[in-house]
């Protein structure tokens, strides 16, 4: 990993952090006062919080410049399509989970992320898949009484 | 009532057959979860919160005595069978265990290991329910000013050991105060950084941001990385009973491991990898054989093992007699106390001494019952480390997402957990730590509540802090935390000889 990249990326963490202190700082300074009368109102700990995080923000910047090699983390080597893969089954399950059902949903996102790791057997894969969310699901909401959307296998339990 | 007969009231509660069953379940779960790589005890806890949601108060806490046990003794027979620890505290344990597995004597490391566990999780317990009492009595002479600077200690503590960068740590502490403010302002009904999102009224669930962080973004870490990783699981070699020279070696270990971890844990300065660590150290030194370190020592398992289980019932002391999680699974047992309406702290004591007791006692049953089941069945807990790599995480999705719905119903959680998600893969791929964000969401708004109380009876002078004894000690005691070692480095960093200003070195 060429050192550069790794300064690169502990800058951008570092005014990342530094403009979060920035938002709340911000932010909190448009709510409207309040009517009662406090010692302390609810601006002031968010501003501390902002503060802080300000200057750490910006003394992780300040170090990513004077950093020495023996200093500097590893970045280490990743793919990019598993990432997209795993972050795609989540969110088919945000969309899916209350108009499709629990069951196919958890299906979806577990043969995501089994493909994500590289798993090259979609058959056992898919029997995989149905039998945990399946079981999954009767535990959880006749077993625990817990409430999970059905979607369309509304009659089976 | 005196501490033995409160615990003696405590078993009474904790004997009944039903809460029996709820404690072996906790175990067996715990474990099985906790042995599964990748599964750290912070996340096993999270992900068994919703099995306990229908139970009654005590009996859903027992169980939790059990699931965290179980959790801390599943994390160790992986990082002995195979070298990815689930947490921090147990790396020490895989430094020498990994090498003892090799080297064919993954069973005796598994079994120092196992008994390890078991006496320091008797004698922490122990300690526990002697001092907890004891720290309840000083509690209550806590004000605002004194919980705030204990608090501001907590957040020190964790940033400044935790991990190698203290400014990393910082920096994962604001993330998680930053979200502990999200929601409504208990003291002045206004919403903070909600967005119009109703959902965020009642804030960000910690288990939420847990299960995020440490499997969400934990799963995205190992798929990127999962094509330049290869690990190999090692099959338990040599007897299960551990030869009478490992005993001999072993017993010491567990002690001093015991006596190392169980301070460090009950002290708010935050996990247990300082004394794991600290107890690998004195055992190398007092070693007759230094050089079978490296190699598979059984001492360098027995002793760090220990402290880190002694460690884990310290953890409990400040959790429930100051009401003050130190470790990222503390933060999430005090939410499975809060799912109840109920605050840990030293009223805890007075108004629910059956819950307490009855926690207390189930610890010394579920390490008891760890014990013994463990042994025997670890033939089917390592069958748990063959599944697949893609089933597991696939499986652990699953779970994560399942979990974060059942809190509330509502699909919000889960696009919060994505987003926390993502944000744990890119703080893991820069190397931040990630339990100080668990515990500054946890911690932050406690934090808030106190200060605003303590300023709000000085009627608004904040010197309030520094002028009880109490709380100025607290307060300097983290800002020599804080500045204490960097500047310790700059002055053993100086090779010059007139700076007579040598440790005892």
């Amino acid at each position: 990993m060429p050192q550069a990249q790794v300064r690169r990326w502990e800058a951008s963490f570092g005014v990342k952090v530094l403009s979060i202190g920035g938002a709340i700082a911000i932010g909190i300074s448009s709510l409207p006062e309040t009517a009662v009368v406090q010692a302390v109102g609810p601006k002031v700990f968010p501003l501390l919080i902002a503060a802080a995080m300000m200057a750490v923000g910006l003394a992780i910047v300040i170090r990513s410049m004077v950093m020495k090699n023996a200093d500097a983390a590893e970045i280490p080597a990743m793919d990019v399509p598993p990432f997209l893969m795993v972050s795609g089954g989540l969110l088919a399950q945000i969309v899916l989970m209350e108009h499709a059902g629990f069951i196919i949903a958890s299906t979806i996102l577990f043969l995501a992320t089994a493909r994500a790791f590289g798993s090259r057997s979609l058959r056992r894969d898919i029997i995989v898949a149905l039998v945990l969310s399946v079981a999954a699901y009767a535990g959880f909401t006749a077993g625990l009484g817990l409430t999970l959307p059905a979607g369309p296998f509304t009659d089976v339990f | 009532m005196d501490t033995f007969s409160s615990l003696m009231h405590g078993f009474s509660v904790a004997l009944t057959p039903l809460n029996l069953l709820w404690s072996l379940i906790g175990v067996t779960l715990g474990t099985a979860v906790g042995v599964l790589p990748g599964i750290g005890p912070a996340l096993t806890v999270a992900l068994l919160l919703p099995v306990t949601f229908n139970l009654d108060p005590t009996g859903s806490m027992i169980m939790f005595a059990g699931i965290y046990y179980g959790g801390m003794y599943g994390g160790s027979t992986t990082s002995i069978l195979i070298n990815t620890p689930g947490e921090s505290a147990t790396i020490v344990t895989a430094l020498e265990g990994n090498k003892m597995a090799r080297a064919g004597r993954g069973a005796a490391a598994l079994a120092t290991a196992a008994v390890g566990s078991f006496v320091a999780g008797t004698v922490g317990t122990v300690a526990l329910t002697f001092l907890a009492p004891t720290m309840v009595k000083v509690a209550l002479s806590f004000g605002p000013a004194e919980y705030f600077a204990l608090m501001v200690l907590a957040f020190v503590a964790v940033t400044a050991v935790l991990g190698q960068s203290v400014l990393k740590g910082a920096a994962a502490l604001g993330v998680g105060l930053a979200l502990g403010l999200i929601g409504i302002d208990m003291q002045s009904g206004q919403a903070r950084f909600t967005f119009g999102v109703p959902e965020l009224l009642d804030g960000i669930d910690v288990v939420v941001v847990a299960v995020g962080l440490f499997a969400v973004g934990e799963t995205m870490f190992m798929a990127v990385r999962h094509r330049f990783e290869t690990e190999q699981m090692e099959a338990i070699k040599g007897s299960l009973w551990m030869s009478r020279e490992d005993w001999k070696r072993s017993w010491k270990p567990w002690f001093r491991g015991s006596a190392i971890g169980f301070p460090l844990g009950a002290l708010p300065a935050g996990g247990a990898e300082i004394g794991t660590f600290l107890s690998y150290l004195t055992e190398k030194k007092l070693s007759k054989k230094p050089e079978e370190f490296g190699n598979g020592a059984i001492e360098g398992v027995a002793g760090p093992e220990a402290a880190n289980n002694a460690s884990a019932a310290g953890t409990l002391v400040p959790l429930l007699s100051l009401g003050l999680p130190t470790t990222a699974t503390a933060a999430i047992l005090i939410a499975a106390f809060q799912q109840f309406g109920l605050n840990p702290g030293p009223q805890l004591f007075a108004t629910q001494p059956d819950l307490v007791w009855g926690l207390i006692a189930s610890l010394y049953i579920g390490n008891f019952m760890l014990l013994v089941l463990n042994l025997p069945l670890v033939g089917m807990w390592v069958r748990l480390l063959v599944i697949p790599k893609p089933l597991l995480y696939a499986g652990i999705m699953v779970f994560a997402t399942l979990g974060t719905y059942t809190l509330n119903n509502s699909v919000v959680d889960l696009v919060l957990l994505y987003g926390i998600g993502v944000l744990g893969f890119f703080l893991r791929v820069i190397d931040v730590p990630l339990a100080p964000a668990v515990i500054g969401l946890i911690l932050g708004p406690m934090a808030e509540q106190q200060f605003r109380r303590a300023l709000s009876i000085s009627q608004g002078d904040g010197s309030v802090f520094f002028t009880h004894p109490l709380s100025l000690c607290l307060l300097l005691l983290a800002a020599a935390l804080l500045i204490g070692p960097p500047l310790w480095r700059l002055i053993r960093g100086r090779p010059e000889p007139k700076h007579a200003f040598h440790g005892e070195d």
